[in-house]
């Protein structure tokens, strides 16, 4: 039997946490429990290691596949003969499923060298499975530099072509920089390619996009965006190039998106002259070759001479909708904030507080179904510890039903990630206790 | 019977003049450098006077404003990669220096990783020897930790804390602050 594909009998279910979802009022108390949407709660990061943000993306056929960061123990981060390390020390793995989330493949590390993931909850590798199976996989790695004897962050690219047996030796996409900005850059690195993502196109053309330092002349400059295109499904990449000079916050993740037929977003956090710092949109009509002018997502100016660590993320159904989920202070109260454009991303609808009445909303993250569902998790304080939470719009994001929290609520749950079959079947998962935690749910879908 | 009485009245009274001047000049003390009995007494001693970077739990952090009630604090947290944060170092320190006296006490936050005290925090913190103190946080849990202060800490770096001498939070203030706009905010509670 091939080890790799050896079922999990997942002894680890938690019995605890199968109270499946449960309704709440948009005020934010626990009502009745929802109807026959429950399934077991499976663990699929070790014990031993700290894991955290999960990501998740269907294959086209309908496989469930899923990543997440572990730490490794302290003990493990200092190598040997060294006194001290500015490294994070984690590993990115990888789980598939293949028979609806039930049973899911052993984990197994997606990185080729053991710790080498610049992995945490605000620099979330992303995973896309295009229209053929192959699996591509985004993330940040440490690098120790050869120039300044420091560590570097990079952009890396790997994917799996074998159904995720196996992933290729991962790539750096970025120029490997000359000089040491460790003055400039801060953190003990000594350059930056970082808090990056990917997006597919249907042709099957691979899109990265990561903000660097390179251009960076003082502590505290703007970020640049830079990006590298594969046109062979991560065969090969061309050189990275310049998308948008100085104008992104350094720390705030980047998303990306393509509609059905090709056209591409890009969301940043634009650093405006003026000093506010908003989300805002970029769109490509030309396969990444060119970008529009940045449309924000709210009228509203969130002045900020911080670090809010906090990404728009991107949806699109079809070639009109262009889906945001967002954290912006911008609005009152700050909080996540759902908008949707119907005139593909040429402008954005009056921003909606996705949690009325949390004490706290964050980290969102969205899943386009059928029949204009649009499916997105958080998670929020509403009383007692942060909880994961799921709201459905069955109208293109005009109007969402109530709010469902996930998991047993005992302690806290975080970072949840969602995707939807085409039955309307909704996957969650999200980190709590240090571990990554799968369940599925039945369909979720419009009954009209 | 009178005579006891008197003399019983007389003894309270030296007692009650003893621990006048024995009270009164250390509540004075305990005023000015915000020390406390009580929670001097709960307290490790390393993070009463932390000479270097200090982990603390929630429980301690709340401890530690306790032990400073009856002081204006400025509760800042940070983190080494946040270049704004970095940049406040500076107006955060000189704040100190300028109102110590005054009954300013400043105690910076670091929510960088907790096993990272060694490696980043430490080594950031003695190169540049600021006049405050500085901890690391110990739990993982952020939102339990910032939680003794904020039920609504949004993650964002700066954010710091206006603290007035009841204990009270009267101001948060969110990314990067200058010296006159730290000042504009303290000086009223100083008073």
């Amino acid at each position: 039997m091939n080890k790799g594909m050896v079922k999990f009998a997942y002894a680890f279910s938690l019995a605890l946490a199968t109270g499946g979802i449960t309704l709440v009022a948009a005020g934010g108390h626990p009502g009745a429990p929802d109807q026959g949407e429950k399934s077991r709660v499976i663990v699929l990061s070790a014990p031993e290691n700290k894991a955290s943000t999960p990501t998740m993306a269907l294959g086209p056929d309908g496989s469930i596949n899923l990543i997440w960061v572990e730490k490794l123990p302290v003990q493990a981060k200092i190598p040997a003969g060294e006194t001290h390390t500015h490294r994070i020390y984690t590993n990115l793995y990888f789980a598939r499923s293949t028979d609806g989330g039930r049973t899911f493949t052993e984990p197994i590390r997606v990185n080729s060298v053991e710790g080498s993931v610049w992995g945490f909850s605000t620099s979330r590798p992303k995973i896309v499975v295009d229209d053929s199976g192959v699996i591509h996989v985004f993330f940040s790695g440490n690098r120790a530099t050869a120039t300044a004897d420091k560590d570097a962050t990079d952009a890396r690219y790997t994917r799996s072509t074998d159904g995720g047996r196996t992933f290729e030796r991962e790539r750096t996409l970025n120029t490997i920089l000359k000089e040491d900005q460790s003055k400039i850059v801060g953190g003990g690195l000594s350059e930056a390619h970082c808090f990056g993502t990917m997006a597919v196109g249907p042709d099957g053309s691979v899109h990265a996009f990561w903000i660097d330092t390179r251009h960076m002349n003082a502590p505290g400059a703007n970020g640049s965006i830079y990006g590298a295109v594969s046109w062979d499904r991560g065969k090969t990449f061309e050189p990275d190039r310049l998308i948008s000079r100085d104008t992104a916050c350094p720390c705030c993740q980047l998303d990306a998106a393509f509609s059905p037929r090709g056209t591409l977003f890009l969301s940043m956090r634009h650093v405006y002259p003026e000093g506010f710092r908003n989300s805002v949109v970029l769109r490509s009509d030309d396969g990444g070759k060119t970008f529009s002018a940045p449309v924000r997502l709210t009228s509203k100016k969130w002045m900020i001479n911080g670090c809010p660590l906090k990404p728009a993320i991107l949806a699109t159904d079809q070639e009109k909708w262009v889906y945001a989920a967002w954290f912006t202070a911008a609005e009152t109260p700050p909080g996540v904030y759902f908008t949707v454009s119907e005139d593909g991303g040429k402008t954005f609808a009056e921003p909606r507080a996705i949690h009325p009445g949390a004490k706290i909303s964050d980290h969102p993250q969205l899943a386009v179904g059928p029949k204009g569902g649009v499916y997105v998790v958080w998670d929020a304080k509403v009383s007692g510890p942060r909880r994961a939470y799921l709201r459905i719009s069955y109208d293109h994001g005009k109007t969402f039903g109530p709010i469902r929290a996930l998991g047993s609520g005992e302690t806290a749950s975080m970072f949840p990630t969602v995707a939807v079959a085409s039955d309307g079947t909704v996957f969650v998962a999200w980190q709590q206790d240090n571990k990554i935690l799968f369940q599925a749910l039945e369909p979720l879908i419009a009954k009209k | 019977m009178d005579r006891e009485k008197k003399h019983l009245t007389g003894r309270c009274l030296v007692g009650w003049m003893i621990a006048f001047f024995i009270a009164i000049p250390a509540m004075v003390d305990g005023g000015r450098r915000g020390l406390s009995q009580a929670a001097r007494a709960s307290l490790p001693s390393h993070l009463l006077n932390p000479k270097s970077v200090e982990l603390i739990s929630a429980e301690q952090l709340r401890q530690l404003l306790h032990h400073y009630r009856g002081r204006v604090i400025l509760l800042n947290f940070w983190a080494t990669w946040c270049v704004p944060c970095l940049k406040e170092f500076p107006d955060l320190s000189k704040l100190q220096e300028a109102y110590r006296d005054r009954g300013l006490t400043i105690i910076a936050v670091s929510v960088d990783e907790p096993d990272e005290l060694e490696t980043k925090v430490r080594p950031y913190v003695r190169d540049r020897a600021p006049s405050f103190s500085v901890y690391l946080r110990k739990e993982t849990d952020l939102d339990g930790f910032v939680g003794v202060v904020d039920e609504g800490f949004e993650g964002i770096l700066p954010t710091t804390y206006l603290i007035d001498r009841t204990g009270e939070v009267r101001k948060k203030l969110v990314g990067r602050k200058t010296y006159e706009e730290f000042e504009a905010i303290i000086t009223p509670l100083l008073r």
